[in-house]
This record gives structure tokens, sequence and C-alpha cells, in this order.
């Protein structure tokens, strides 16, 4: 018995030995092949969009714009601004020099009294409005707020006595108080220099006897001599220079001016030679260049486009638009009087509008202008007879936005887009592990647009190998239906499902572009329908992607048997 | 290489080998061993004095006193790695529909960890037996439901185009340990019936858990739109994490692990009730409830929760200006490649709108009932059969064990048994009792197979100690309670 239960612990205790060591292997992750055998099927989303006109509207920059029009649908916009200089760079005072010499001859005509001698006197001293350095010969200047100017004073005596000197401007003043200044000079100091800076004056150029361009200046001399007698020679040079006004106001009658407006150039994009899309077959129904301007110069003045110039692409020609139509508003042949402020501080607005009425535009747009470039000009008191007086602020300035606008009004019959990406999607699809793939694209168009779509598969030297859509026929967007009015009655959806077949997906293992291909075109285009895009309108899309994997094989090897076995 | 096959091995041992509560059911018949009456507190012991756990010198910890318990009602590691065959005979190999073939409805995993620091127990000549009990019990149980791995294995596709919803309403997540204090008392009664009550008082250290209503996905078969639906809670109450507005803050920190152990913040009670009723000399019926109470979660703890529906459209591609002021037409708040797992986290935040809190939330202990019929076919040999149920957060599982039980000498007891748990029929389980002088060693498995084969058990439990015991009848052994 002791026998039979020794042979059976020994047994159990072998028994238990060889199954831990198999149990053991059980364990040994280096024994892990890798082999698989997988068929799941996953369907996910991918990406969404809802992206709506406005939103595009939001983003779009200054010579881009998107926005809506008076007439409540969507125009596209390029713009360019234009401007005066600095209205201080253009038109301002020149320096003015005072020169003065009074001899002791001069004195004496006018007496003696106590060991000394005194002269006086008032003059005039004559200012210009110049433009640009050039004399307006016929400006009627009547008064001047001054931010800033320079009096710069030079004396010189040679009488070796004592000198007292007081200069007076009874024009300039502040606070009602005339601008005066004073100078000694005697036996040592026989000359003397003074620079100053005054700030906050008014000037007053109607005091004298012109009425304008005009300020008197006085002085006053006294000599004093130690003696009993009076020198008997000797002279007293004085030299007053007047300059660099800066003013806050000027009022008067500035003459005729010719004021250059910055020129610029309009690049229009949407013509521009592109890669990524193009447009064979369009209309605008109603194209314009608007011009609106801002005037805060009190002053009547007349604009013109010195020179307007557009590239046709189409025909590879630069073309004149301002002289090519006679009724073309801002020619120099056809001036246009524009607006002036009535208040400092107020300016006027006003636009002007270049259409197929008074332009070329509806032979320019369909050549594919791609930029317009312009040198406009502004003439100030063209026609003013009567001296009208003009008034301009230190921050005067006369500027213009030119848009060249196309309302989204029309049709599009051929409009392409095309675009590469570049993937590299073989280390997904290399190993034969997807059975089946497909791509759900949903769209809820909301555009009256049609478009059709294609993705094609390239190799590295964008060789293509596939196509992904088999149904060329089917719409990617099918345009959505319209109301009596034209406007979008309701959003309209549309199902896009590429399958790809185990085959289809292997190629894709030497994907490295995928081309897309999107031809579009708006509703009715061939019928020669026109219609209006509307702010509101917008689309929204999602991606979903479905993968099938069927996999029997090691995922360290990359084989996959089934696709062995099967041949495919 | 090396690190994927790790990670493959870390993932089959999480989800194959990991039952939490009690199930010791070859135990349940060991009324030599005082430690049955952790299961049938009804059962009064042979002995008149019985001193156990670790803080009994030297005998009180070889071998050690504890209690381990995994289980899995669905399948084994080799449901998921086994051997191939042909050429990969040698080879192991990954076998996802086998896994899913096993899969039940609802896939639960069981672990629990329990260490005895003292047990003691007292019996009056009128056969009332007092008990004091000093314990930690780690545990962890998740619940996985089917359409959960039919989802991540299978993928969506096939019960979309059937129309169907992945329905994840069963699943829970829950790991904890706390301290137990049992207080128990049972006695006889009219002749025939010993009844026994065990008061716990618990004392919680730590809790990851979830608290799920309502959770499926259903994903549109027009757009792949998945909707999920949710309605459920991830609560935590541990010092180590704190979930804040800004981020998490983490404090592994030596403090923080001593602050865990010696917390008395998180209060809980459960109690083991039992009724024991001796039809004749030779049969019996027993019935018994444990650890039917629940933790009340107060310190450091936080809730996160979830409630209504979202529809996952995917990522939103957009318009926007690039650093040149051009347009682009790119992902919305494209993640940097740094805080992607931030971004998943809080878009997850944000899909369901999950608000954090700190707030006190009560945890329930997985409870068991056992309902047990004995016949003793001679005077050494007893047959038992057992039910047991374990109930635990709307997860129901049951198991049947059949077992033969003698009492051999009077300090020798043997005990095999036969059980259906966690679905297979493969479990033979094998325990003893010996006692030596003052002595009482015991060890019990309810699968001993799993000790062979590992790779095959979804069941693997064993419950050992040492007892000094006290007062042994010293002829025949008779069980009080069963007998």
């Amino acid at each position: 018995m002791r026998k039979v239960i020794r042979l059976l612990v020994l047994a159990i205790i072998a028994t238990t030995c060889i199954l831990s060591a198999c149990t053991k292997d059980n364990f040994d992750m280096d024994r892990l092949s890798g082999e698989v055998v997988y068929d799941g099927s996953y369907a996910i989303p991918l990406v969404y969009s809802d992206l709506s006109l406005l939103e595009v509207m939001g983003l779009l920059n200054d010579t881009v714009e998107l926005r809506e029009n008076d007439g409540g649908f969507l125009s596209l916009f390029y713009n360019a601004e234009v401007e005066t200089k600095m209205v201080q760079d253009l038109l301002n005072l020149g320096d003015v020099s005072y020169s003065k010499t009074i001899s002791i001859a001069d004195f004496a005509s006018r007496g003696t009294r106590d060991n000394s001698l005194s002269y006086n006197g008032e003059e005039k001293i004559s200012f210009t409005l110049k433009n640009e350095g050039v004399t307006t010969d016929e400006a009627e200047i009547d008064s001047l707020v001054l931010n800033s100017g320079i009096f710069e004073y030079e004396l010189s005596s040679t009488f070796g006595q004592n000198l007292s000197v007081s200069v007076e401007f009874p024009s300039i003043t502040k606070n009602g108080q005339p601008l005066r200044d004073s100078f000694t000079l005697n036996a040592q100091n026989t000359t003397a220099s003074r620079t100053v800076t005054i700030e906050g004056y008014n000037i007053d150029f109607t005091t004298t006897s012109k009425h304008f361009n005009e300020i008197p200046i006085k002085y006053n001399v006294s000599l004093s001599y130690g003696g009993a007698i009076p020198p008997a020679s000797g002279a007293l040079s004085v030299n007053v220079r007047i300059g660099n006004f800066r003013y806050k106001s000027i009022h008067g009658y500035f003459g005729k001016n010719s004021l250059l407006l910055q020129s610029d150039t309009i690049e229009v994009k949407l013509f521009r030679e592109k890669q990524k899309y193009h447009i064979d077959d369009f209309y605008f129904n109603d194209p314009k260049i608007k011009v609106h301007y801002w005037n805060s110069y009190g002053v009547p003045s007349r604009f013109y486009f010195q020179q307007f110039d557009t590239y046709m692409k189409k025909l590879d020609v630069v073309y004149d638009v301002a002289t090519q139509n006679p009724d073309f508003p801002m020619s120099a042949l056809n001036p246009y009087d524009v607006a002036h402020s009535s208040t400092p501080g107020v300016y006027a607005e006003d636009s002007i509008f270049i259409d197929r009425n008074n332009s070329n535009l509806d032979d320019i747009v369909p050549n594919r202008p791609t930029w317009f470039h312009f040198c406009a000009v502004a003439e100030t008191n063209p026609d003013n007879p009567s001296h009208e007086r003009n008034f301009i602020s230190e921050d005067s300035k006369l500027k213009a936005r030119v848009s060249v606008e196309f309302p989204l009004w029309g049709r599009v019959g051929q409009f392409y887009y095309n675009d590469t990406v570049d993937v590299d999607v073989s280390s997904i699809v290399g190993n034969n592990y997807v059975e089946r793939m497909a791509v759900l694209i949903n769209t809820d168009n909301g555009l009256p647009v049609d478009s059709r779509i294609q993705f094609y598969v390239a190799d590295e030297n964008y060789n293509v190998m596939d196509s992904l859509v088999k149904d060329t026929d089917a719409g990617f967007l099918t345009a959505a239906p319209l109301d009596a009015n034209g406007r979008v009655a309701s959003r309209i959806s549309t199902q896009t499902k590429i399958e790809l077949t185990r085959e289809q997906v292997d190629k894709m293992s030497d994907c490295k572009h995928i081309l897309i291909r999107i031809f579009a075109n708006t509703e009715g285009a061939y019928e020669a329908k026109t219609m209006k895009i509307y702010p509101e309108y917008g689309i929204k899309f999602n991606v979903g992607l479905e993968v099938d994997f069927d996999v029997e094989g090691n995922i360290n090897s990359g084989v996959n048997k089934k696709v062995v076995a099967t041949g495919k | 290489m090396r690190t994927r096959r790790t990670i493959i091995f870390a993932l089959v041992m999480m989800i194959s080998v990991a039952a939490m509560s009690q199930q010791a059911n070859t135990l349940y018949y060991m009324n030599r061993v005082f430690q049955s009456q952790t299961v049938n507190v009804s059962a009064i012991p042979d002995n008149k004095i019985q001193i156990g756990g670790l803080i009994v010198p030297v005998f009180g910890q070889v071998p050690p006193p504890m209690y381990f318990n995994y289980g899995n009602n669905s399948f084994n590691y080799n449901h998921i790695l086994h051997y191939g065959a042909g050429d990969m005979k040698d080879s192991l190999v990954i076998d996802l529909p086998l896994l899913m073939k096993k899969a039940k409805n609802t896939i639960a995993i069981r672990n629990e960890l329990r260490w005895d620091y003292l047990n003691f127990s007292f019996r009056s000549k009128s056969n009332a037996t007092f008990s004091v009990s000093i314990a930690d019990r780690l545990m962890f149980g998740t619940t996985i439901p089917r359409d959960m791995l039919d989802f991540v294995i299978n993928g969506n596709a096939p019960y979309m185009y059937e129309g169907k919803m992945h329905d994840f309403s069963k699943l829970s997540f829950s790991a904890n340990g706390f301290h137990e204090v049992g207080l128990g008392f049972a006695t006889t009664f009219a002749s025939k019936f010993s009844v026994g009550a065990r008061m716990k008082l618990l004392f919680g250290m730590f809790d990851v858990s979830s608290k799920v209503s309502r959770l499926s996905v259903t994903t549109d078969p027009e757009t792949f739109f998945i909707t999920a639906d949710a309605d459920f809670q991830l609560r935590k109450s541990m010092p180590f994490v704190e979930i804040t507005d800004t981020g998490i803050n983490k404090d592994f920190s030596s403090k923080s692990f001593l602050k865990m152990l010696s917390t008395f913040g998180n209060p809980g009670v459960a109690v083991d009730l039992g009724l024991t009723y001796n039809i004749t000399d030779n049969m019996s019926v027993s019935v018994s409830a444990t650890d039917i109470g629940f933790i009340n979660w107060m310190q450091d703890s936080q809730v996160a929760s979830a409630n209504g529906e979202t529809i996952i459209e995917g990522a939103e591609i957009g318009l926007s200006k690039d650093e040149n002021g051009k347009l682009q037409y790119s992902l919305v708040n494209m993640p940097q490649k740094d805080s992607i797992g931030q971004y998943i986290l809080d878009t997850v935040v944000e899909l369901f709108d999950m608000g954090i809190k700190d707030k006190k939330y009560i945890g329930w202990l997985p409870s068991n009932l056992y309902v047990d019929f004995s016949y003793r076919l001679h005077e050494k040999l007893s047959l038992g059969l057992l039910y047991r149920g374990e109930f635990y957060r709307r997860t129901y599982i049951q198991a049947v064990t059949l077992s033969a039980n003698s009492n051999i000498n009077h300090w020798l007891s043997l005990h095999a048994s036969w059980s259906f748990i966690d679905n297979t029929v493969a479990n033979l389980g094998f325990g003893f009792s010996a006692r030596l002088g003052f002595i009482t060693w015991y060890m019990v498995t309810d699968n001993v197979l799993a000790f062979v084969f590992p790779q095959k058990a979804k069941t693997i439990n064993l419950h050992m100690g040492c007892n000094l015991t006290f007062g042994h009848p010293k002829k025949k052994s008779r069980t009080a309670a069963k007998l």
C-alpha cells in the first residue's frame, strides 16, 4: 500500500512538473507570434464643417471684401484707398524775412533828448501761400491759428553805445496780447541774436490796407550815449526771419492748386492666373467701380483721374478706362466737382459710380481684368472768381476709396477647382489588412450651385493610378431650389459614397498624392439663367469613414494569409 | 517589439486574470476552521477557543493568513492567447474571434485580496459563539458589457447596419480597499437551529469606481455620426489625486500613503447573517448572506457626473486665418502634439458636459448569498450541495458546488469539491485542516487545477492560515451546526 501511495505521489509530482513547464510556455511572450485573426468593421465620423458666406465675409481683409451690397446680396470688392498728402506738406506759408538798418542820421532826424536818441516806426511783412514750395500767387490769406512757429532775431550795432530795441507784431496775438520782444546792446555786446518758438498764436492778416497776406511790425530803438555829443557815425542792423509755421487752421482764399493723390493699383485676384481654380464661362450682371471720397478741405475742388488703366489678361493689353468712353465721369476732360467741408473738423463725403452706362466695363470684365491702376488729382478753386473764402485744418484731407465691385449676380458656367493633397497611407493600407473602405460624404447645400467631384490616386510622379468616384455623373452638390424671388428656398442634401475594394486599397499603398477635381456651375447657367448670391447662403458637410478589416496572418510580417490564399 | 509583447501580455492579464467578494465555496464546509464563519456565520466551530491572524507570533504568519480570489465569468487566458496549429503550434497566437465567442452578455471580472490580522472565537458550553476579526481587504471588480467588447473588437458597423445600439449600461468599475473590524455571535436554539450574525465596521482607505445608469452608443448609417447617451458618475476617494478646474494634482508621497492607511474618514458598516436548520441527524440546510453593507466615502472624495446625449460628428474644420493673415481651411482647435491626451480628456468632459464636485458618496459592497444542503452519508463523510450568488451593481453571478467532506479523524479533515463557477465546470476544489496539538493549519481552494493550468482557469482562489485552537472535542468529531 505504501508503495502504491509513493508511486502515486511521484506520479503527481512528475505530472505537475511537466504540466508546469507547459504552463510556463503559455506566458512566454517571446513565443508571441503576432498571428491574428481579425475582421472588425468600423464606421466613424471624421470631419464636419458648417460654412456660411457670412463667416467668409467676416474673415476677408480690406483688400478683398465679400460683403452685402446695397441690393441686399453679395458683392466681391477689390479696394484701394488713396489720399492727399498731409495738408501742411502741401499748402503752407513760406518763410519770410524782414531787415532794417537804422543809421545815426535816422536817429538824428527824430531829434535828441537827455543824452539819448530814439527811433521808431511801423512797417509790413508780406506772406505768400505755397503749394509744395511753389507760390500760389492769387492766394489771399485772412487768418491763421498757429500750432507753432519760429522767430529768429539778429541785431548788430556799430554805435559803440547803449542801444535798447523793442519789436512788436500787433496782429500776432495770444490771449489778446501782441507778440513783442526786446534787446539791449552796448559797447561790449554789439551784436545779439535770439530764436523764439511761439505756440498758440493767432495771426490776423487783414489789419493792413491790403487786408490779406500782410502783417504789421512795429519797432522802437533808443540810443543812449554817455557824453554830451552823440556819436558821429554808426548803424543798427535788424534781421528777423519768421518761418516753420505749423498751423491748426488757415482761412482765406487759397487760389488754384493741384493736389496730387497717391497712385495705386487694385489687383483683381479673381482673374489672376491660379493653379487651383479656373473659370471658363462667367457673366457678371452689373460690375462697377465705386469712388467714395471724404473731403475735409473747406475748398471747392474738382477731382479727376489723371490715369486709370487696366490689364485685360484675355487680350493681353493694357486698356485706358478713363479716356475710352466720353461719358467717363472723372476723366481729365470730364472732371468731377467734389463736395467740400463747410465747417472745420467736419468732412463731406459722396460716391461716384463708374458702371456699364458711363464706361466700357461691360467689355472689360469678360476679358478678365487682373489689375486697375490709377492716379488721381484734385484741383482747388477751379471756378471761383469771387474768391469765396476757403479754410483748411491741420488734418484736412481728401481721401478716396476706389472699389472695383463684382456683384454676385450673374452666372458661372464652368468653374474648375484643382488641388493636390500629399498623402502617404502606405503604413496603414500596405499590409492588406483592409478588405474594404468607404468614404461617405454628406452635403447639405444651401447654394444654388451644382457640383461634381473626382479624386485621383497618383503615385510619386503624379501618374494617375485610379479614380475614386465611379459614378462620374453623380452630383456631389445639387443646387438648392430657388423661390419666386430668386432666393434659395431650402437646402438640399446629397450623399456621395466612395467605395474602395481591397484591390483599390492596395493601390493606395503606392499613393503619394490625391488629385482633387471639382467642377461646378450655378443652377441653369447653360440656359443663361442669372442669379444672386445672398449672405445667408452656406453649405454644411460631413465626412465619414468605414473600414472593414479582414486579417488572418502575422501582424509582424505584414502578410495577410487570407489575401495570399484567395490570390487577391 | 518587446514593448509591444509586454503591453499585450499586460492587457491579457488584466482582462483575463483578475471574483470580487468572498468566493470560497469549499471553505463553507470546513467547520473545523473558524474562517468558515466568514461565509456562514451560523456555523458553530468545533473548538472552544480559536486564535489566528498575523498578530499571532510565528504560527500566525506561517502560512500567512490570507485569502485571494480571482474570477472571470467569460474567458480565460487561453481564450485570448493560445498555441496555434500547424506552423504556429509552437507559437502563441492572438485569437479575438474565440474571445468574442466566449464573452457573456456581461463579462464580470472580480478580484479580492484579504489579510487577516486577528481572528478570535470563543464558544461557550451552551454553544454560543463570540468572534472578533480584524482584516484588510482589497477589491477590484469590473463588469464589461459584451456590447463594449463587440464595439472594440468587431467595430460599430455591424450593429449600425442592424439598427442596434451598443448598450454599455451595465459597465462598471470598482477598485477599493478598506479595514474591516467584525464582531460576531452565533448560537443554537430550538435544538435544530443555529443562527449567527456579524456586525462589521468598515474604514475605507481608497476607492475609484463608476456608477453607470445609462450608457449607450448608436451609429447613424446615413452619416456615421455616433450618438452617445449617458448618465454616469466617475467617483474617487483617495489622497493621491485631486481633480481641479485647472488639471489634476498628483501626490504620491509617503505622507499621502500613510494618510490613506490611517484614515478613519470613510466609515462604513456591513453585516453577515446565517441560519442553519438540521432537518434530521443527517440532513441540514443553511442560508447565509455576507457583506451586506456599504462605505460612505467622504474623505478626498470627488464625483464627476455626466448626464445627457451628445452627437459626435467628427472634428470640426472651418475657415480661419493663418499667421500671415491668409485664409485657411483647417481643423478648428487643433491640439498640439504634446497635449493630445489633455485634448481628448477635455473633449470628453465637454461632450458630456461633465461637472466635477467635491462630494461624498456611498459605495455598496458586493454581497453574497449562500444556500446549502448537506447530507451525512457516513459518520466520517458528508456530501454538500451549495448555491452561491453574488449581487453587485446590477450584475448577478451564480455558482453551484458539490462537495464531499470528511473529518477523517480528530485531527485531520479533508474536503473535495466540484463546482460550476464562472460558467465552467472545470473547477475541482480541495481543502484540508490539520490539527497538531493546539495548532490547526488549513488550506483550501475551489479550483486546484488553476494552480496547474492557470492559463485555463477562470477561477483562482486560495484561502490559508493557521489558528491556535483550544478545547477541541477529543473523540467523535461532530459539528454542532451541521449534524
